[in-house]
């Protein structure tokens, strides 16, 4: 009796393992990369510092600042006017402005390009007007691509600061007023320093954002460490080389995820003061609030709504010149890769979860962190990171084969999906977990405890008691990662099978063309799906 | 008559939410060095009156004038950095991104660094938190930051220091301990304050003047002693202390006929033979005497310590309280001999017919 109801009980052993080998999965190509930066290869580097090297760094150094500087701008100022202030249309803007989101950056920026283009309607139109032709700024120039990556990012720091100035309350504010200082001096020596955790995470984000940025920078010409990463595995062929250029931005996306901890640790304090329940807008009125209302649709107009409008009208234009297929098988790849990669890594997820609410242990807290990190690394490094191993693991496999049944294998693992759906897994992992995750928590202990009163454990009360509180949270985990790994394009570039061209990797060739029309529908499908995730993140933040 | 100009005035000051009115022809004055309280229960307005005086709401009528100086009425409203006052708020409002010293020397910012660093160092060292002077605020306790919030309000020495319930998030040991350091410490810089508070026992400990406020009204600006011996109102007389009302009827001035005999001593208001009034018994006024002839029922006891205050039943079949030394410890249901000893006649009149 006692040894049947042992054998009922829990093993923690198999949850601990699986959250091991996941851990392993995504610490496998970090490490790889990680390898290969401790292994520099003289040859490579003394060519690539001859050739692009300078160029590259020059390029993402001014690229990263001055997408800092914009996004810093935007974002702060327009989550103080809707988390602070109140002007007409504030509730409205609150949430419009985080649309943008939805907007995939390279289709953002083939947009941008369709329209400033030379044969674009903008230069056509200045060429006509005498004098207004000197004035014309090339498009495919820094300043662009900054713009363009600003307006599709900005809403990461657009929401940490809001909902820090909401935080915040005003007491403090007045505190400083009693103090001596006038309401702007208050709001520079007070609110925004002390937003400034929210920021400075909204920020890493960011720029972990640029980093692995690769579509849009590609649509510009414009060279970073993604786009030679691409070339010098698809251009040269050199793998090596790739993997030496991974090595670089792998350093600068951990010295992100290590400033966003840290600055995300200093929240607890910061935020909730006691009794700030009582929040008093600083109402705008006149000038200021016509301005206020006037910047905030500015943006929405810039960021999305005229993009989208473009778009439309692309697609009128190819269904007029009968040049619009209908993109349905690229479409269905799309949602085969989207739901098979959002399965795995949410039962992935799942486990991990599990793990952590088994023991919760200091070394368990890590591997789960460790397991989420992919969403530092950019799609192409990863691409390199997964490539190397799987490619040595089918080399041993293949010699395997060959001896124990004396046949000539082709690859066995090359070029299979699986390969691409591990990928999407380690990268988008942190999206699934964090869903289900915070579901998990808060299923308390005492409800296990409970159960186990009326005799129900195991498998039983997985199936009665946690799947029914978890489903909210793995649905939204399952949507998150879906619509990531739809938009998502150097992996999917880099991995997939032949033939397996999605959405996604049709607008990469169809924009390398100057097909902006055509690319039109595809990238209207993309925003259409990524929509939906921002509408949960909008309601989550509107309760 | 040569009265000194008052350091705050309030005059005729009337305030209101849309429909709601929260300030009624609010009037007091607070001269310069006096320590002011605002009593009152929760939605009474004390609240939004403080408010007002730093310059955070805006008055309908009537004006608030510093030191002469209109800073709030109908038509202006100086900003609350113009109006040199200091606050200090109910959750302290520390600035959690500066530690303890840049607090208290964030109103500083006009002096050069070494006086500023002067200054800061003295205020630290009079509520004494020298200690923790490079602490942030959530490393400290709840009575540290209270301190904190207090050096930071008086370092720009202010001319008004405004305490929005100041001790309401302490325990009530170390509420009390602070109530007294607080006022030894106004007291010793001379500032001049206005507290606000639900609590009697702090009004009465901190303050040179009460204001009790109900409904958005000012009852009575007055002296503790004031208030409690001679309440301008029974709202008053019932939120101060405690008491209970028993009937009587003027016999002559001075004179008052009731349950528990014929009471003599000074009126709170006058009024004519022949009235009926309610008459406010507060606990120290009933003695308890053994073998007096008096007797009174108890009907619920509640043991203070030194005191046990008896809810008594009086033949009349009226009810006061007496304070009795704990030393008499007596049972539900026992008859015990009382003593009316009440010098100040706290009357209301009910209907006055000469």
């Amino acid at each position: 009796m006692a040894n049947t109801y042992h054998l009922r009980t829990f093993r923690p052993d198999g949850w601990q393992f699986a959250a091991c080998l996941l851990a392993a999965l995504v610490a496998v190509p970090v490490a790889v990369i990680f390898a290969s930066l401790l292994q520099p290869e003289q040859e490579i580097w003394s060519h690539l510092s001859q050739t692009v090297l300078s160029s590259l760094l020059a390029n993402t150094f001014w690229l990263c600042s001055g997408v800092m500087v914009c996004t810093t701008l935007l974002g702060v100022s327009l989550g103080w006017l809707t988390g602070a202030c109140s002007f007409p249309g504030r509730s409205c803007f609150s949430w419009a402005l985080t649309l943008p989101m939805a907007m995939p950056a390279y289709v953002m920026a083939f947009i941008f390009v369709g329209v400033m283009d030379f044969t674009g309607p903008v230069q056509s139109l200045m060429r006509t007007l005498p004098g207004l032709e000197q004035t014309i700024i090339e498009v495919r120039s820094t300043p662009y691509v900054v713009l363009v990556m600003s307006l599709t990012l900005y809403p990461y720091v657009y929401l940490l600061s809001r909902s820090a100035f909401l935080s915040q309350g005003n007491k403090l504010m007045e505190a400083a007023r009693t103090l001596g200082l006038g309401p702007w001096a208050a709001f520079f020596r007070v609110a925004l320093p002390m937003a400034r955790p929210w920021i400075v995470s909204g920020l890493a984000l960011v720029l972990m954002e640029t980093l692995a940025d690769f579509g849009a920078v590609s649509i510009f010409n414009f060279d970073t460490f993604t786009t030679a990463i691409y070339k010098a595995w698809f251009g040269f062929f050199s793998i090596q080389a790739a993997a030496q250029l991974s090595s670089v931005l792998v350093l600068f996306a951990l010295v992100l995820v290590l400033v966003e901890a840290l600055y995300r640790s200093r929240m607890r304090y910061f935020g909730n003061t006691r009794g700030s329940s009582a929040h008093a807008r600083i109402r705008l009125t006149g000038g200021k609030a016509i301005a206020a209302t006037l910047f905030c649709s500015s943006i929405l107009a810039v960021a999305f709504i005229l993009p989208v409008l473009q778009l439309t009208l692309w697609v009128f234009q190819a269904a007029r010149e009968n040049i619009l297929p209908s993109y349905s098988f690229e479409g269905m790849r799309t949602l085969v890769l989207g739901i098979g990669a959002a399965l795995l890594t949410c039962g992935a997820a799942l486990l991990l979860s599990y793990a952590k609410r088994k023991s919760p242990s200091k070394g368990n807290l890590l591997l789960c962190k460790l397991s989420t990190v992919g969403y530092a690394l950019p799609g192409t490094v990863l691409a390199v990171g997964i490539f190397l191993p799987m490619a040595w693991l089918d080399n041993h496999l293949q010699s395997l084969v060959a001896a124990l049944f004396d046949i000539e294998p082709g690859p066995i693992l090359h070029g299979t999906l699986l390969v691409m759906l591990v990928a999407y897994m380690v990268r988008f992992m942190a999206a699934g977990f964090g869903s289900i995750d915070s579901s998990m928590q808060a299923i308390s202990p005492s409800f296990d405890e409970a159960a186990s009163i009326y005799g129900v454990k195991g498998f039983k009360l997985i199936s009665s008691v946690h799947l029914p509180l978890l489903k909210k949270g793995m649905l939204t985990g399952l949507i998150l990662v879906m619509v990531d790994v739809v938009k998502e394009m150097p992996i999917t570039l880099m991995t997939r099978p032949f033939g397996w061209d999605t959405l996604a990797v049709k607008i990469y060739e169809l924009t390398s063309e100057a097909e902006w029309e055509r690319a039109a529908l595809p990238a209207l499908y993309l925003i259409g799906a990524s929509i939906i995730p921002v509408i949960l993140l909008i309601r989550q933040s509107e309760k | 008559m040569n009265q000194s100009q008052p350091l705050l005035s309030v005059e005729q000051v009337c305030k209101s939410f849309g429909n709601r009115q929260v300030s009624k022809n609010i009037e007091f004055f607070l001269q310069k060095g006096e320590i002011g309280c605002l009593l009152g229960p929760s939605g009474c307005g004390k609240t939004t009156l403080l408010r007002v005086i730093a310059g955070f709401e805006s008055i309908q009528s009537g004006a608030v004038r510093i030191d002469g100086r209109i800073v709030s009425s109908s038509t202006t409203s100086e900003p609350p950095e113009r109006r040199a006052i200091g606050m200090v708020f109910q959750d302290y409002a520390l600035f959690p991104h500066l530690c303890v010293s840049e607090n208290v020397g964030f109103g500083l910012g006009k002096l050069p660094k070494s006086e500023r660093q002067k200054r800061v160092g003295d205020l630290l060292c009079l509520v004494g938190l020298e200690e923790v002077a490079n602490n942030y605020p959530h490393e400290i306790s709840g009575g540290q930051q209270q301190r904190v919030a207090l050096a930071r309000a008086l370092a720009p020495q202010p001319e008004l220091l405004l305490l929005d319930e100041p001790f309401s998030n302490l325990d009530a040991l170390l509420r009390e301990r602070l109530t007294v350091e607080v006022r030894d410490i106004l007291k010793e810089l001379g500032t001049t304050a206005l507290l606000v508070t639900h609590n009697q026992h702090e009004a009465f400990s901190v303050a040179d003047k009460i204001g009790v406020l109900f409904d958005g009204t000012m009852q009575q600006w007055d002296d503790a002693h004031s208030i409690y011996h001679n309440p301008a109102s029974l709202e008053v007389a019932k939120f101060v202390g405690e008491g209970s009302l028993i009937s009587g009827k003027v016999e002559a001035p001075g004179k008052i006929n009731t349950a528990l005999g014929l009471l003599e001593g000074n009126f709170s208001t006058p009024c004519l033979d022949g009235c009926s009034v309610d008459l406010l018994i507060r606990p120290e006024d009933i003695l308890h005497v053994e073998d007096e002839s008096m007797k009174a029922r108890v009907l619920k006891k509640s043991f203070r310590g030194p005191n046990i205050v008896y809810l008594l039943q009086l033949p009349s079949g009226e009810r006061c309280q007496a304070l009795v030394s704990s030393h008499h410890n007596h049972r539900i249901g026992e008859e015990i001999g009382i003593l009316p000893e009440v010098d100040n006649l706290i009357v209301f009149p009910k209907d006055c017919q000469p």
